[in-house]
């Protein structure tokens, strides 16, 4: 289809010539710098730079405690989808506002009051740490950050979707004879099924990229609470540029590969 | 609504079959509130009572009294705005190219501008440590010029502004996409610059998202941990921003101080949210407004359309069709095809519509003339071909240099003005006086009698009415040529056919060379002096109504202008015979033996009792629809083996005391038959 509106509205080539300066300039020449400084290291150098026992330990962390909290937000993240579209109950609005408070809240923020919460004096940790379970200052407080960090995304993929979903096609499967438990697992459940994925795969990739709350909770212990971003700034902080832009690479790898499967989801769950 | 109490959603109410048992709903919603609150809510409270469990005083002397969390204070809000600012202007740009046009790597550009979202942040602000770091690509450089950018403020602005990149894009691009083109098309058409564009219709349109966009960004820019922590090198009361004075005290071990921080910022991330929920309310809101006003529900009856009718008895418009043929030629059509890939819109279209007449295209969707009328616009332009204004070559000037008047089929009014200012527009952006202006502007409003309407607010309007403000807005400055698209497709049977008699009634007013495109026959034969049928990019007739209509050029035409029946026959003699009757076929070499159809309007078929010669046929009634002007029969007639539609008057159908059933004899007053073949 020939473009009609270029002929008549204006400033196409003002808007595209900035729009693309300043795309280049602010993210695509800064990513590429990150290529070139990890290809001044020779192959071997830069499996040696990226495979070390301490940085295969961080990308198992990261990937495994990502995964975790991914999971975990499914769950939340469908039943608090379902109970703000099904329900009426008090303050709703007020629940429905603060599911995206860890969109607004700054991450370093979640850090500190996570890592607050859940030691032996914290108001959760009093209760938690005599059962065993340290919410602090562990992978398992990586895990409950990272679930805070991620819990929007399910909620607001699923959300849209579950509003408008038919209710006729809820009475049709009553009607022949599905129970409300049936209709649910065998109707909706499939319906909602792209944007689940899709809300799993966004909170995944955050989950992958995320530092400012982890290395308040986390501890930082290499081989135990240690994840890649950290892993990043210590070889910075020991100005090993080239080691940090090609464990950099591995993390871009990881999220342009998540950023390319959410599109792919994103139009699945448009046209399944 | 009350404590405890728990309904199904709002969304279906009373839908028995999306109900759980009562004690299921309460567990689920308990989850749900179980989760928020260890999730969120929790540690939302702990924040703040952790910030003043030792008491305000200590608050208040842990943010005031440490000079290094107060410069934190001051950086963060000196880098916020800058990156918000550069965010913005980018978001707006590649909003506008991406909503509003359409060209190769589109689709990969919208997907570079999401980008940002899925690098790590901590790999953002490494990035600009390899550029402008001292042992960076352009560390040396900078360090020779004296200029410091990682370390320093600079760095800040840039490592932020990447974590913010796409907030404002991602907001504006959908709600641009949703609002559509329209009403900026018609502003261009009204003669609006670029600036002017953007500042009174744009802007007014997205200013809710763009504030949303905005607030996300400032939110997220204010927060920032990671990208910032890498390029900031934490010079205590230097490069420590908000967040990174959080976790220089968590360090310390400063828990009073470093809550005291976080509390601001969690206090900022509370009015964001606020605002942003406030924001969304507003931006659906607008749009639903926007679509229910498309669907054209009219909120107001349409007041003055009756009276109207009575005003305006028959108008002597022949007469005047008669004068035109002499006159001028206002708009000239020549030899214009158009392409949309494969598919020929218009196929070597030419056309004169005469100075001052009004113009109806007719033809079925997809024939080419709502594309006709674009390209006399000017918002299209065409592959082969010339428009001409009287003798003016206009065909490669916009629309805004062409003095032309649209008017859309949605009306596409700007709907945060008043009808005033609609009204006003194309003369504001021709820079008219103000005085001028006004009376204008009261003068066309009169015109389409709609004075008392001018405060109004376009939703405030029925649908009549906004199409008669479309037209006036239109005609405000005084353009060669008006062309209405559509005009009435979008109003009720009632409102149409007043706007019909209205339109034909202004035009004989004012005169200006007009031109309309309808698929309604009808339509176009009472409003028009000239119609131009089309069909497949082609123009298969044009003429006056009466032309047309009496003398159909071709099958196509006399089927496209009503109901027709249609017999079966062959050329026998060098002439075609139907059953038993014969008449004269129009081409030079009829082949002998050749198929032929011949068309017969309903109304020119008779109905008598007895069979009056050899071209009668008999048939039997099949069905009377007496309920009209024209008592309407369907026969079958078993020796050709199909229905005839036949029109009677009421007085001859009184005379005939036709039954159901009755066998009776049809002969034709008129028969057609068209060389070139045409299936219906």
């Amino acid at each position: 289809m020939i473009d009609v509106n270029r002929r008549v509205l204006p400033a196409f080539g003002l808007s595209l010539g900035f729009t693309l300066l300043y795309l280049s300039l602010l993210v695509l020449i800064p990513l590429t710098a990150c290529f070139l400084k990890a290809s001044t290291l020779s192959l071997d150098a830069l499996w040696a730079a990226v495979w070390t026992p301490r940085a295969r330990a961080a990308y198992g962390l990261t990937i495994g405690a990502s995964l975790a909290a991914a999971i975990l937000n499914v769950g939340f993240g469908f039943i608090v989808a379902w109970v703000l579209v099904r329900y009426d109950f008090p303050f709703k609005r007020f629940f429905d506002a603060i599911v995206d408070l860890p969109f607004a809240l700054p991450t370093a923020v979640a850090g500190l009051v996570y890592s607050s919460l859940y030691v032996k004096s914290g108001w959760l940790g009093q209760f938690l740490v005599p059962l065993g379970i340290q919410g602090a200052y562990s992978r398992t407080g990586i895990v409950l950050v990272l679930t805070f960090i991620g819990l929007p995304f399910v909620v607001r993929t699923v959300q849209p979707v579950l509003e408008n979903v038919e209710s006729e096609i809820e009475e049709a499967a009553a009607c022949l004879g599905a129970s409300r438990w049936q209709t649910i697992s065998r109707v909706i459940v499939p319906s909602l099924f792209p944007a689940i994925v899709t809300g799993f795969a966004l909170a995944f990739a955050r989950g992958l990229g995320e530092y400012g709350s982890v290395v308040f909770v986390s501890g930082n212990l290499p081989f135990k609470t240690e994840i890649a971003p950290v892993l990043i700034v210590a070889s910075l902080e020991q100005f090993n540029y080239a080691q940090a832009a090609a464990i950099a690479i591995v993390l871009l790898a990881m999220s342009f590969g998540m950023l390319v499967l959410i599109n792919l989801l994103e139009r699945w769950s448009k046209h399944p | 609504m009350k404590a405890g109490a728990i309904t199904a959603g709002a969304a279906a109410p009373g839908r028995r079959a999306q109900q759980e048992p009562r004690w299921i709903q309460l567990t689920i919603v308990a989850l749900a509130i179980l989760i928020l609150g260890v999730l969120v809510i929790i540690p939302m409270v702990d924040v703040f009572y952790e910030a003043l469990r030792h008491g305000f005083g200590a608050y208040w002397t842990a943010l005031t009294g440490d000079h290094d969390t107060l410069s934190a204070i001051l950086l963060t809000l000196r880098v916020a705005p800058v990156a918000v600012l550069f965010n913005t202007l980018f978001g707006v740009a590649a909003a506008w190219v991406i909503a509003r046009f359409r060209f190769p790597g589109r689709t990969l550009l919208t997907s570079l501008i999401d980008l940002p979202f899925a690098v790590s942040p901590v790999v953002a602000g490494l990035i600009f440590v390899l550029i402008f770091g001292l042992q960076g690509y352009l560390g040396q450089w900078l360090r020779d010029h004296d200029l410091k950018v990682i370390f320093a403020t600079p760095g800040l602005i840039l490592a932020t502004s990447f974590v913010t990149f796409p907030f404002v894009a991602r907001e504006l691009i959908p709600l641009m996409e949703a609002i559509g083109a329209e009403e900026e098309i018609a502003a261009v058409s009204l003669g609006a610059r670029a600036w002017y564009l953007f500042r009174r219709i744009t802007l007014p349109n997205i200013k809710w998202g763009l504030l949303y966009g905005i607030i996300l960004c400032n939110a997220r820019a204010m927060g920032e941990f990671g990208a910032v922590y890498v390029v900031s090198g934490h010079i205590t009361g230097q490069t420590d921003t908000m967040p990174l004075r959080v976790e220089k005290l968590f360090q310390e071990y400063n828990n009073v101080g470093s809550f005291a921080v976080a509390s601001l910022l969690s206090f900022l991330a509370l009015v964001t949210l606020s605002i942003k929920t406030a924001l969304e309310w507003q931006t659906r809101r607008d749009l639903r407004n926007r679509l229910r006003e498309a669907q054209d529900e009219p909120l107001a009856a349409p007041r003055s359309a009756g009276r109207l009718l009575v005003e305006h008895p028959e108008p002597e418009r022949r007469e005047r069709g008669v004068q035109q043929e002499t006159t001028r030629v206002g708009i000239e059509v020549r030899n214009v095809t158009k392409r949309f890939g494969d598919f020929a819109a218009l196929s070597n279209v030419s056309l004169d519509v005469p100075d001052g007449a009004l113009l109806a295209l007719l033809g079925p969707s997809g024939s080419g003339k709502t594309t006709l009328l674009r390209i006399i616009s000017g918002l299209d332009l065409p592959d082969e071909g010339t428009i001409h204004y009287q003798d003016e070559d206009t065909t490669n000037r916009s629309p805004r240099d062409r003095n032309v008047g649209f008017v859309f089929q949605h009306y596409a009014l700007f709907r945060h003005m008043t009808v005033f200012e609609n009204v006003a527009f194309g003369l504001r952006v021709r820079k008219w006086p103000k005085a001028k202006v006004d009376e204008r502007v009261h003068q066309l409003l009169s015109l389409v009698q709609l004075d008392s309407l001018g405060k109004q607010m376009p939703s405030q309007l029925s649908g009549g009415q906004r199409q008669r403000i479309a037209l006036a807005r239109a005609l405000a400055a005084d353009p060669q040529v008006l062309l209405l698209d559509e005009p009435f497709g979008a109003l009720d049977a009632k409102v149409r056919q007043e706007l019909r008699q209205w339109l034909r009634k202004l035009h004989d007013e004012i005169h200006v060379t007009s031109v309309f495109v309808t698929h309604d026959q009808e339509e176009a034969f009472e409003v028009a002096d000239r119609v131009v049928v089309m069909n497949r990019g082609r123009i298969e007739q044009a003429g006056t109504p009466s032309e047309v209509f009496e003398h159909p050029a071709n099958a196509f035409v006399m089927d496209f202008l009503g109901n027709v029946n249609v017999f079966h026959g062959r050329v026998e003699g060098g002439r075609a015979r139907v059953g038993s009757f014969e008449v004269a076929y129009p081409s030079d070499s009829p082949t002998e033996g050749q198929a032929v159809k011949a068309y017969v309007r309903p109304h020119e078929l008779e109905i008598d009792r007895l069979p009056r010669d050899d071209s009668s046929l008999k048939a039997v009634v099949q069905r009377i629809n007496s309920a009209a002007a024209a008592v309407k029969v369907e026969l079958f007639s078993a020796d050709f083996g199909l229905p005839l539609l036949v029109d009677l008057t009421r007085e001859r159908y009184d005379d005939l005391h036709l039954q159901q059933g009755d066998v009776v004899f049809v002969f034709p007053k008129r028969v057609r038959v068209f060389a070139e073949d045409y299936q219906i």
